[in-house]
């Protein structure tokens, strides 16, 4: 009697594992996916609320309104995984095109080839992101305090450098391209913002330099001692990102139709939320740019559909603050629910 | 110079070494060797310079003083890197293992292994769970998978990881950094396990302990510091347990 009611139970516990393990399995896609679920759950639910929302047009709208703060996304998602971020990211977008726009479309109009003038923003941006890098990196000064300096010195060399906007027709049109054109129904930048979450995701996941920037930001003193340059490291998190805040820079430029100096102004908010919402991790270390690139479009889904709603625009922001706030709670949910589930199973004597 | 490669076995000779970090002496002229194959215990209070000296061989600190050997050869350890390539592996107590990578990317970190992917070299993450799944089998680690994140390992297995790390990457001279500290009575034993593993491999290892226990158990010679100086420095068949726990008492 005894040795078949063990051996019932045993076999009970076995096939009950393997459900745990299947549920468990199923429970992590979706919770590592979550950002795509509610991105669609979002999506669906304007559907309902807003006629004409499930329409091909507004998806491509949506695309296209995601990418250039995506491409800002990604920057952000950059430095917060190397456990930083920057408060100057959009302020570096605007300055670098306005930079380069005041160039071309002012001061010294028809000198500079359309390509090399284009090739010029991210490459400024990189300048703008090594001088970030510079002080955070090298000299080990706390990010924050860094890029709001830079935050107020991009913001308001802007403003000193450009009073009235330059409008569209000033400027040699490829410059406006990458914000502005279309290749088949859909806008350039949406495949740029694309083309660089690919390259960026394969790139941190298949290069040692990636693998040092999860490193050093989950924990700093330990990937020095393994041997790791952190400031090396931090100082390249901050040109990368300052070059995509560069192209981001280009789109927005071309988003516009114009140059003018607050292009880029208060996105530096939403380049943080699309990173939390896509389950980049604050603390650094955690999150993946896929994960991002999800964030930036269910900002997108959230900004075409109030746009839709029949309401003023402030009210649009208040709500969107609030779409935001609760994302960012079901992502903190999102967080501990992966780590219950990553928790291996062990018996209670292997708890050495 | 001759004299260095007449014991083929003798793996690192520490002659005469001194640091001050300013007016402090924290170490005394200090000599230690170490052979291939032999745990030696260095053993002393706080401040007696056991980690000064370690600093010092792991390429963190340089010394004011002294000269280091290894392998017969005089080293000039002026980076981590360095020691590393001359195979100096150092587990730390707690800077060791980086919580939120997986147990492969903790062993190979910094020195992952690569594959060609047309121009480009990418890391080949195959063949390099492939290895960490050997070795942590080979280790006993009781680890479900080489992806598992390593927060969510015991400290006895985070040290075991780092032991990993030490045997793969062939290293000779294994310092481990009072690894057994925060540690229940099993996971010292798993330590001790894992250290024999590289005793058998011909590694040397350098254990330093608070605890005389674990220290005995393990050790082939006990060298006892004190005041930035060597003052007891014995192999174990010279004495007893309850000799070596007196002169640890006595200083």
């Amino acid at each position: 009697m005894e040795s078949s009611f063990d051996n019932k139970s045993v076999s009970e516990s076995v096939e009950n594992r393997t459900v745990s393990i299947n549920a468990r399995r199923i429970g992590l896609f979706v919770l590592e996916n979550l950002v795509w679920f509610l991105t669609a759950a979002i999506f669906i639910a304007f559907g309902l609320l807003v006629d004409g929302f499930l329409t091909l047009n507004v998806a491509y709208f949506i695309l296209y309104v995601s990418s250039p703060i995506g491409i800002l996304v990604l920057a952000q998602s950059l430095c917060l995984l190397s456990g930083n971020f920057d408060l100057s990211i959009a302020q570096n977008a605007g300055l670098s095109a306005l930079i380069v726009g005041l160039i071309i479309g002012r001061e010294m109009p028809g000198v500079i080839p359309i390509p090399i003038a284009i090739a010029l923003v991210p490459l400024l941006g990189g300048v703008l992101g090594a001088f970030n890098g510079f002080f955070i990196g090298i000299l080990k000064i706390n990010s924050f305090l860094v890029t709001l300096s830079t935050y107020l010195i991009y913001e308001f060399l802007a403003y000193y450098l450009l009073t009235q906007p330059i409008p569209g027709y000033h400027l040699p049109s490829g410059f406006l391209a990458l914000g502005g054109w279309k290749f088949g129904p859909i806008y350039i930048t949406f495949y740029a913002f694309f083309l660089i979450a690919i390259i960026l995701s394969f790139y941190l996941k298949y290069s040692a330099f990636g693998i040092k920037i999860y490193a050093v930001g989950s924990d700093p003193e330990t990937a020095e001692a393994a041997g790791i340059n952190t400031g090396r490291v931090l100082f390249w998190v901050y040109v990368m990102a300052g070059v995509l805040a560069g192209i981001a820079g280009l789109a927005y430029a071309g988003f516009g139709g114009s140059i003018s100096n607050s292009m880029a102004g208060g996105e530096v908010f939403w380049s943080f939320a699309g990173a939390i919402i896509g389950g980049v991790s604050m603390k650094g270390g955690r999150g993946r740019i896929l994960g991002a690139m999800g964030g930036a479009l269910l900002l997108g889904v959230i900004g075409s559909g109030v746009v839709l709603l029949d309401i003023t625009a402030t009210l649009r922001d208040v709500i969107k603050g609030f779409v935001v706030l609760a994302a960012v709670l079901i992502g903190k949910y999102r967080a501990s629910a992966i780590d219950f589930l990553l928790m291996p199973s062990k018996g209670p004597t292997s708890r050495a | 110079m001759e004299k260095k490669l007449e014991d083929m076995n003798l793996l690192l000779q520490i002659e005469e070494m001194h640091k001050w970090y300013g007016k402090v002496h924290a170490l005394k002229g200090l000599n230690l060797d170490v052979h291939a194959g032999e745990v030696v215990a260095l053993i002393g209070d706080n401040g007696a310079g056991k980690s000064t000296l370690i600093k010092i061989i792991s390429g963190v600190v340089r010394p004011s003083e002294g000269k280091i050997f290894f392998k017969g050869e005089e080293v000039n350890i002026d980076s981590v890197s360095t020691a590393r390539k001359l195979g100096i592996e150092t587990v730390h107590q707690d800077r060791t293992i980086i919580g939120d990578l997986d147990v492969t990317k903790n062993i190979f970190l910094t020195r992952e292994e690569t594959k060609s992917f047309g121009p480009f070299k990418i890391l080949d993450h195959r063949k390099m769970r492939e290895v960490a799944k050997k070795l942590t089998e080979k280790l006993g680690l009781k680890i479900s998978s080489p992806d598992q994140e390593v927060r969510f390992c015991s400290g006895g297995e985070r040290q075991g990881i780092a032991i990993a790390r030490a045997m793969h990457f062939k290293s000779r001279l294994v310092i481990l950094d009072e690894p057994t500290t925060a540690l229940s009575a099993k996971g010292v034993e798993k330590v001790l396990n894992f250290v024999n593993h590289l005793k058998e491999e011909n590694i040397g290892v350098i254990y330093i302990t608070h605890s005389l226990r674990s220290g005995y158990q393990i050790a082939d010679r006990f060298v006892v510091m004190s005041q930035g100086e060597v003052v007891v420095n014995i192999p174990k068949k010279s004495i007893t347990f309850e000799d070596l726990e007196r002169l640890c008492l006595t200083g």
